[in-house]
């Protein structure tokens, strides 16, 4: 210590100068002399640093002087060692002080490699907080409470935490005051010294050991934690020791390349004596978990026994706790890999975590800019590509089912290629547009593959949407396409091939026995053996005239998927390629989907500071449509009827189906039972609705990093998309109407492209980071789109050219042109990286709007305080991260018509033969944008370094709706587009994960989110509430949610008499309802809000375990408290008599369905649910009314995958590098209690839809998926 | 570099932020179309396609669902009147105007009410810029105030009580001229002035003009129109303007073509449907061309009326009301077809010839019971046995007994109905003594003997058949299809006489007319009326015969509601169908329909009819 004292003395003088070649000579023989003296030696040149700062900074104190003996340094001792050694200053928060500590050290370490010192000839060591460096440094000083400073200082049982705010106590504080103004100053440095390396390894086994246990590196936690995954942690070099100074045993293993590892037991720890160990008994365990690559203690790391209890790491990184020898210790913390170690009989185990680079250096892709995920200030949700493409759908909405909280998917359609209904945190548009906006590699727009997806982001907060502002009032969901991860080539390959079948739930359709009874309840027996439309009794129980429709309309269906994606580096240019093809035969007949699509992206840098990325992506598909008529006939024709040839005698002689126009069978001359008179398997033959859409996207992407704080991108893009669609109705068929054939074509056109520039400003001013971008937007676009139709063509022909002149129509014929310009910024600042501030504002302008008000305004700001990185917070043994986040922003809707604001006169018109000019809208020059006001506060937390916890809260007001407000209809005109109406929703979003259970090799992790989200119109225009459909309503009221169902209330059956029974309800003046009473006529009933169309919650949940290389992982996704109309039931299937011609909804459905019948013959008359059954129906009781608003809660099993992971060893001997083969079953399991097939309704308003309506539709599939994925 | 990054990117700013002003290629704004050279023909064509195109509606598409101004004016007309009867409740709104159970927000209204006024709101903008300076322009102009005469005219009828019940009544919104600053209705009173006005502006243009159909086509508006509609317009006034309906109708018919005297056959009135825009008797109908103008062929009209085998498209929901076809079948040949070509040129059977089985000889009572809180009628089929279920056993088929009566079971109990003399005419009725039975209406039951019954084996109908018309079928061999007649001479002879009748003293004249209509209709001479027979054939006035055949030879053409009405006679509606069975007088209020809420919640203080 008396020498370090001398040495420190020197160093201090000598560091204010440059050295001599002569002087650094005789340093290098003082410091050799120390460490001859097993001491250690002055630091040879001292670099100072600002208070929070970790860059090198020339123009700082004596640095200049300092920078030039490290030149010298360079020069002299080319084959020397150099040791970088960082502190700081103990005034700041210790987490803080490690991190700039490191930054100082690196910096110092560049400026020496950038002399031309070998990286590998430099040690870095960080070693935090210097009080030693302190005790030395007020020696000879005189201030209040001096001595009682030194004491704690000296005091070697004390943490750096406890040391720290003991000096803080001592003279009401004047002391520490007195040191942060007098010499800590001095204390913020990095000291570089030169050893031989002989003398380096010396003084880091010896004297550095005892003097600063900081630098100790760890004991082995040499296993590779997960061999299998294949994560390879790069060595660290610069900062690893040179195998020369390596202790040489124990001996490494060689496959253990993932982490840098010292196996150096230390000799002597603050540990007194080793306690005796007796096996199987408890002893103390003490040690230190160190970052491994730094050698930084790892604070507030997990010490966990496997029997589930366990401790925490203090401020250096030390534990202790009590355990046997059979005992196995799992290190953990996040942003690192765990570590196992048994016990055995040792007392002392240190701990070196690799770090996991992923969760570390987490960036988050956010469109035009991109995030470390810790600073992230605004609600932030990625999902990561294997995560996501767990579902074999060739479209990335159905892939986001249940995945995150506040998300709501719903997958309405079994029609391959059919996309899912995204809402984010509720709706609150209630015409325009509510869908989120895609934004791909940066540019708003375009087209990708789920395969090439190499994440996905999901904006859900206006402080971070409103960068986008139009169009974003929906949320954001931003995609990055994969780049080549390594210089080295490689191909991946992933087949699968499964088998998919409709869900049925619990709907079912009577059969022929069933549908006989049914009638017999109302139809009298002459009428059923005489006139009826009904086979006779005994042939159906003989078990004839029993058809099944439905099962011979929905098959097994298969899907088949290929991709092959090859990446890697050429020359200088890195490229990625991939093609994809995807190929799914529906499960409901002649509907299919086919797609392929392929990607290139290339990096190719142009000069040092210009990269040029290149992008494209190009596909084409081609889809089946299933047919309306088909699907909804599945569902009504009676099984009396058989579409197939039949003989005499009723029996099926071939698979041909037969020509039905009549009531009369062509083939065997019987009856013809069903209503409708036609057989859609005889139309399916020749009819179909098909077509194909194509798309091309370009990308030229241009970076330019013009200093090393300003960096200029410039993204262009063409886009360029056709669709092309054609339903044909054959001459032969009796589908169409006179049997004279029809085929309708109808083509569109998009292209357009648009560039968008942004500069990047980054800046570092000490312990303030700021940065900021300014961006505009500038694109041009042409839409066209035309419709023909013909007919009275010979059959079989599809020409236009072939049909008769006559029947030409033009459906429509329209193009137009659009512009679309914005101007965009962001500014974001932190301190520390613990207080982060974002601001952003946006200016669009949409031609959608008047003249005066084109222009829109979309500020946003946020942000968030990284609590765990408070000093209050250290030790603490529950957040190992706690970040709590507020956001506000604004964003704008003009997801409308294009050209509403204007007066039109159509010219599609005509009157005899003559084209005409019909006045079809009035203008509103003062139409301008829909504003959405998000307020959102939000907390990430990881508990007891597993569980990761995300909590929001927001609140959204969407005003200035656009709507068709009401025009006394005397005007001439219904309505006008106006920005009018208010709506709210508020909601709450939860989402947690983390691992279950770890054992050895057995890993089990979950994960559960929810969304909560409750709506409410606040205001309408004139107050006036708004219907929504025709027979089937909503009416959006103030005060309501948007979606609420508006009908006669269900009453159920009138025990005594079979009948309906609704509510009646009695108003005051005022609206309050004063009676509500039964009534069993339909006219009598009071429509009222029964219920909404919108979820009370949402969520998912997900969980995977993993033994060795078996992976079992499932996903599921649940809808609370939503409402479903069940149009199909009203219409026609659950109808009690009224539609006689048609097949009905069987009641032995598990859902406990009981009809009324006279007499009571079974005794279940008091709790029917369905009125008697009468011929025309009972009462109206089949007319619209909540007695087909069912509860359209479920839980569906989305997805089950087992897969394994083939033996690497295996594996390398065919030169593959990785291999999974998998079985992936969606949809396996359904908990509903709806009646239909599929509780997964449309969130979409269209016109012959509302959100939450079930009509006919072609339910979603459960598959079975085989697949593998190879990586060469 | 950094500067000219920096001016380019600036400049480029400046390039962008320029014109956002887009326009659609298939339309065109007011601006735009005013340098068009014949704009005032594509504004105007415009306003007849507002009469018969699917225009979008409350977020629906249109285009192909049956939702247009004609057809929706004329169920409102139609159903409200005794012709037609119905077997059960529609998704179509008809329902409800055809029961009197009126509610506000039925789309038929709302869409025909809001179409009426853009109508008139296309009017008032034409007349506003078009200057009469040609033949051309002063036809067109003509044109737009018959269009403006007739829209207001379809809604004071609909949404008002009848003139005759008061001049001072709320009547429409009146909209003349481009002033739209006021919503509020105008009396009765007011609109039929403001009609009366525009009709004769129309006359005095259209004079001056040219018809733009020419001699064989009445696709378009003329003068003529304009007259026959103001003869009719003033037969709603009370009898204020008799003398002037008469001169015109003496005018009209004066200058009328030769043929529309002649006798027509069957085959030219079956024919008539199929090209109403050639015929000479059309003086306005509204050209369909097929087949742009039938893309729902299930939608149109004729739909409502009638459908084939062959082609599965229409309804078929409106039957001919059973009194109907007596009043036709009061003439009646040896073999039992009608005398009358009218009837035997519409009425029709129903499709499902291998799902009727014949039952020749046999018969069937038809009658209206109960249904509901006791004031419907639904049409039952007596049956000759008891049926646990109500059911009609038609194949076995009535006798008449001895008195001619014939002895029926229904819910188990017998019942007769009772043969009755009638004006001359040979009626049945429930036996008497009915107050008390549940099943059947307080008074006289009317019953109706179906001869040869048809017993149906399919769904559609029910179980015996109803007839269905075909006056609205035919056109480009289409079964739903015609173009509707706006305005025909048959009406212009009609409507002298009914003012004749009315005036007083013109009986003999007024009887004349309607001779000269049962003479075209090919009923012999022992058919037709004289002042000296009238009477004994059970009619109490000369307008009672008129109106009679008015009902006949303009059945279902949407005028018989009003007839009835502008005459303050009752309207009865004891009759088999799906609707109340009652009686309803010239002042009921349940005449004036509600009018959509939409008009009612866009403006304060707006007066809603009072239906009670």
């Amino acid at each position: 210590m008396l020498v370090l004292g001398v040495a420190l003395a020197l160093s201090t003088q000598l560091s204010a100068n440059e050295l001599t070649a002569n002087e650094l000579t005789a340093y290098s023989q003082a410091v050799k002399a120390a460490v001859e003296a097993g001491e250690k030696p002055a630091p040879q040149v001292r670099i100072t640093f600002p208070y929070g700062v970790g860059k090198l900074e020339e123009s700082f104190a004596n640095n200049a002087a300092g920078m030039r003996s490290l030149k010298a340094m360079v020069r002299d001792h080319k084959n020397d060692m150099i040791l970088v050694m960082a502190y700081a200053s103990p005034e700041g928060n210790a987490a803080s002080n490690l991190v700039l500590t490191n930054k100082r050290a690196h910096s110092v370490k560049d400026y020496l490699v950038a002399q031309g010192f070998p990286v590998e000839q430099i040690v870095v060591r960080t070693a935090g907080e210097d009080w030693d460096g302190l005790k030395d440094m007020i020696g000879n000083k005189e201030f209040t409470g001096k001595a009682e400073v030194l004491r704690i200082l000296s005091d070697d049982s004390l943490s750096s935490a406890q040391k720290k705010a003991r000096v803080q106590e001592v003279a009401g504080g004047k002391a520490w005051d007195w040191l942060v103004g007098n010499v800590m100053a001095d204390l913020r440095s990095v000291q570089v010294y030169t050893f031989t390396k002989e003398d380096l390894q010396k003084f880091l086994n010896g004297t550095l050991v005892q003097q600063q246990p900081a630098e100790q590196t760890a004991q082995p936690a040499a296993k590779a934690t997960e061999p299998e995954k294949t994560q390879p942690v790069t060595p660290v070099v610069e900062e690893t020791v040179p195998e020369t100074v390596a202790e040489p045993e124990p001996v490494k293993k060689p496959e253990t390349v993932v982490q840098p590892e010292t196996t150096k037991q230390p000799e002597t720890t603050q540990q007194p004596a080793a306690p005796v160990v007796v096996k199987g008994q408890k002893h103390q365990v003490t040690g230190r978990v160190v970052e491994a690559e730094t050698g930084e203690p790892v604070i507030a790391a997990g010490v966990l026994l496997s029997t589930g209890t366990g401790t925490t790491t203090d401020f250096d990184g030390y534990y202790t706790i009590m355990a046997t020898d059979t005992d196995v210790l799992t290190f953990s913390s996040v942003g690192y890999q765990e570590v196992t170690e048994t016990v055995g009989l040792r007392s002392v185990i240190d701990v070196a975590l690799p770090t996991d680079s992923m969760l570390l250096e987490e960036v988050v892709v956010l469109g035009y800019t991109t995030q470390k995920k810790a600073e992230l200030s605004s609600a932030v949700v990625t999902v990561a590509a294997d995560k996501l493409t767990d579902v074999t759908t060739p479209d990335v909405g159905n892939m986001l089912q249940g995945k995150v909280a506040g998300v709501m998917v719903m997958n309405s359609s079994g029609q391959p290629g059919e996309g899912a209904a995204i809402r984010i945190r509720g709706t609150g548009s209630i015409t325009a547009g509510a869908g989120p906006l895609y934004v791909v590699d940066g540019v708003a727009g375009g087209a990708f593959n789920p395969n090439d997806v190499e994440t996905l982001t999901v904006l859900k907060d206006a402080s971070a949407t409103a960068l986008y502002g139009a169009a974003a009032a929906g949320g954001v969901i931003v995609i990055t396409t994969k780049s080549a991860k390594s210089d080295e080539a490689q191909v991946n390959f992933k087949a699968s091939v499964g088998i998919k079948r409709a869900l049925m739930g619990h709907f079912k359709a009577m059969d022929a026995k069933e549908l006989y009874e049914f009638n017999e309840l109302f139809r009298s027996e002459s009428w059923l053996s005489k006139v009826s439309n009904i086979p006779s009794k005994e042939d159906i129980d003989a078990g004839m005239y029993n058809f099944d429709w439905i099962g011979n309309t929905f098959k097994t269906g298969i899907v088949r998927n290929y991709y092959v994606s090859t990446s890697g580096k050429a020359g200088k240019i890195s490229y990625y390629a991939s093609i994809d093809h995807y190929n799914e035969q529906g499960s409901l007949i002649n509907s299919g989907y086919r797609r392929t699509a392929a990607r290139v992206n290339l990096t190719a840098p142009i000069t040092e500071r210009l990269t040029m990325n290149l992008r494209m992506n190009y596909s084409k598909s081609y889809t089946n449509s299933a047919r309306w008529k088909t699907r909804e006939s599945a569902y009504v024709m009676l099984p009396f009827d058989n579409p197939f040839t039949l003989d005499k005698d009723g029996n099926q002689v071939s698979d041909d189906p037969v020509l039905i126009n009549s009531v009369t069978r062509p083939d065997n001359k019987k009856r013809w039972y069903s209503k409708n008179t036609y057989n859609y398997f005889h139309n399916e033959l020749y009819n179909y609705a098909r077509g194909h859409d194509e798309g091309l996207t370009g990308d030229l992407q241009l970076v330019w990093n013009v200093t090393d704080w300003l960096t200029l991108t410039s993204t262009n893009r063409y886009d360029s998309s056709g669709s092309y669609s054609e339903e044909y109705l054959d001459p032969r068929t009796s589908e169409v109407e006179d049997d004279k054939g029809s085929i309708s074509k109808s083509e569109g056109e998009w292209n357009g492209w648009g560039t968008t520039n942004i500069a990047k400003f980054y800046k570092t001013f000490g312990v303030h980071d700021v940065s900021a971008i300014v961006g505009w937007e500038y694109g041009e676009g042409y839409t066209r789109f035309w419709g023909v139709s013909g007919g009275e063509m010979p059959a079989g022909q599809r020409s236009l050219s072939n049909c008769s002149p006559a029947s030409i129509l033009i459906d429509s014929d329209r193009d137009y042109n659009t512009r679309t310009w914005a101007l965009l910024s962001q500014a974001q600042y932190s301190y520390l990286g613990k207080y982060i501030l974002t601001a952003s504002l946006r200016y669009d302008e949409s031609y959608k709007f008047g003249p005066l008000n084109r222009g829109g305004y979309f500020p946003g700001a946020s942000a968030a305080w990284v609590i765990s990185n408070e000093p209050f917070m250290s030790g603490n043994r529950w957040f190992s991260f706690l970040k709590l986040r507020a956001g506000y922003g604004k964003t704008g809707n003009d997801s409308i018509e294009a050209f509403k604001y204007q007066d039109i006169l159509a010219l599609n018109a005509y009157y005899n033969n003559a084209v005409s000019a019909v006045v079809k809208q009035q203008a509103n020059y003062n139409l301008g944008w829909e504003e959405a006001y998000m307020t959102s506060l939000g907390v990430d937390a990881t508990i007891k370094n597993n569980w990761n916890v995300t909590l929001d809260i927001y609140h959204t007001i969407n005003d200035k709706l656009l709507l068709e407000r009401d025009m006394p209809p005397s005007s001439g005109f219904f309505s006008v587009m106006d920005n009018v109406g208010k709506v709210r929703n508020m909601g709450l979003e939860l989402a947690i994960d983390g691992t279950i259970l770890k054992k050895g090799n057995f890993t089990w992790d979950g994960g559960f989110n929810l969304g909560m989200n409750q709506n409410r119109v606040l205001e309408l225009p004139e107050h006036n509430d708004m219907p929504l459909g025709d027979k089937v309503k909503q009416m959006v009221i103030e005060g309501r949610d948007i979606y609420s169902w508006y009908m006669p209330k269900w009453a159920g059956v009138d025990v005594n008499t079979g009948r309906p029974l609704w509510e009646h309800l009695e108003y005051d003046d005022e609206g309050n309802v004063i009676e509500t009473t039964l009534v069993d006529t339909y006219g009598d009933a009071t429509y009222q809000v029964v219920g909404s169309a919108s979820p009370w919650f949402t969520g998912g949940v997900n969980t995977s375990l993993r033994w060795k290389s078996l992976t079992l992982s499932a996903t599921g996704s649940f809808v609370v408290g939503n409402r479903i109309f069940n149009a199909t039931r009203m219409n026609i299937m659950d109808t009690d008599g009224a539609q006689p011609g048609f097949n009905m909804q069987s009641l032995d459905n598990g859902l406990g369905w009981i009809r009324w019948i006279d007499g009571d013959p079974f005794g279940t008359n008091y709790k029917a649910t369905h009125p008697e059954a009468m011929n025309g129906g009972n009462s109206d009781a089949h007319n619209y009314s909540s007695r087909y608003l069912e509860d359209g809660s479920f839980f569906r099993l989305r997805n089950v995958t087992l897969s394994y992971d083939l033996p690497t060893k295996l594996l390398s001997k065919a030169h593959i590098g990785a291999a999974r083969v998998y079985v992936s079953a969606d949809n396996l399991y359904t908990l509903t209690r709806f009646s239909g097939m599929d509780p997964e309704v449309s969130l979409e308003m269209s016109t012959y839809s509302l959100p939450g309506l079930y009509s006919d539709n072609y339910p979603v599939p459960m598959s079975v998926v085989l697949g593998i994925d190879v990586k060469f | 570099m950094n500067k000219k990054i920096f001016a380019l990117g600036i400049s480029l700013l400046a390039l962008v932020s320029c014109e956002m002003d887009f326009y659609p290629s298939d339309s065109m704004t007011s601006a735009q179309i005013k340098d068009n050279p014949n704009s005032a023909v594509l504004t105007t064509d415009g306003i007849y396609s507002l009469f018969k195109d699917n225009l979008p509606y409350k977020g629906e598409s249109g285009g192909r669902d049956g939702n247009y101004y004609i057809r929706h004016i004329h169920q409102l007309s139609e159903t409200r009147g005794d012709n037609v009867t119905i077997s059960g409740n529609s998704e179509d709104p008809f329902t409800q105007p055809y029961q009197y159970k009126d509610v506000s927000d039925t789309k038929n209204k709302t869409y025909s009410w809001w179409i009426a006024y853009k109508i008139i709101y296309a009017a008032n903008s034409n007349i506003d810029v078009i200057e009469p300076k040609d033949a051309l322009t002063n036809q067109l102009l003509g044109e737009n105030y018959f269009f403006r005469a007739i829209a207001h005219f379809h809604m004071v009828t609909l949404y008002a009580m009848p003139y005759v019940c008061g001049r001072d009544n709320p009547g429409v919104v009146l909209r003349i001229g481009m002033d739209y600053s006021k919503t509020e209705r105008a009396t009765v009173g007011e609109c039929y002035d403001a009609i009366v006005a525009d009709l004769k502006e129309a006359i005095k243009y259209m004079e001056k003009g040219k018809n733009r159909g020419g001699a064989n086509d009445a696709s378009y508006v003329t003068a003529n129109a304009a007259k026959a509609l103001l003869s009719r317009v003033y037969l709603f006034m009370g009898d204020e303007h008799l003398q002037d309906c008469i001169d015109l109708c003496d005018e009209l018919i004066k200058a009328a073509p030769a043929t529309v005297k002649s006798v027509y056959s069957v085959e030219t009135l079956a024919a008539y449907p199929t090209a109403t825009w050639s015929s000479p008797e059309t003086i306005w109908c509204l050209r369909f061309t097929y087949p742009s103008d039938h893309q729902a062929p299930s939608a149109t009209i004729g739909a409502m009326y009638n459908v084939t085998e062959e082609s599965t498209n229409g309804w078929g929901e409106w039957y001919w009301n059973d009194e109907l076809i007596e009043l036709f079948n009061r003439y009646k040949n040896d073999d039992g077809t009608t005398k009358d070509n009218r009837f035997a040129a519409y009425f029709t059977y129903p499709w499902f010839p291998d799902t009727v089985v014949k039952n020749e000889g046999k018969k069937m009572v038809c009658f209206p019971v109960k249904e509901g809180k006791g004031d419907f009628c639904v049409t039952r089929a007596g049956t000759v046995g008891p049926d646990p279920k109500n059911e009609a056993d038609m194949a076995t088929g009535l006798l008449p007994n001895a008195d001619g009566n014939y002895e029926f079971y229904y819910n188990k109990t017998k019942y007769t109905a009772v043969k009755t003399e009638v004006n001359g005419f040979t009626r049945y009725f429930i036996n008497a003594n009915l107050t008390g039975d549940p099943t059947f209406f307080d008074g006289k039951t009317p019953a109706y003997i179906r001869e040869d019954v048809d017993e149906v084996a399919g769904w559609r109908n029910g179980d015996y058949v109803r007839y269905y018309n075909t006056k609205w079928s035919g056109q480009d061999g289409q079964v739903t299809m015609t173009s509707p007649v706006m305005l025909r001479w048959g009406e212009v002879f009609l409507n002298r006489a009914e003012a004749l009748a009315r005036i007083g003293g013109k009986d003999t004249e007024a009887l004349e007319d309607v001779n000269q209509i049962r003479r075209r209709a090919g009923l012999p001479e022992e058919a037709m009326f004289k002042m000296t027979n009238y009477k004994e054939r059970g009619y109490e006035s000369v307008l009672d015969v008129v109106l009679d055949e008015r009902r006949m030879e303009l059945c279902f053409e949407g005028q018989r509601v009003f007839d009835v009405f502008r005459n303050k006679k009752a309207l009865d509606r004891r009759y088999v169908g799906y609707h109340p069975f009652e009686v309803i007088n010239y002042d009921d209020p349940r005449i004036a329909l509600l009018i959509s809420n939409d008009e009612i919640l866009a403006t304060d203080g707006f007066e809603q009819n009072n239906q009670k």
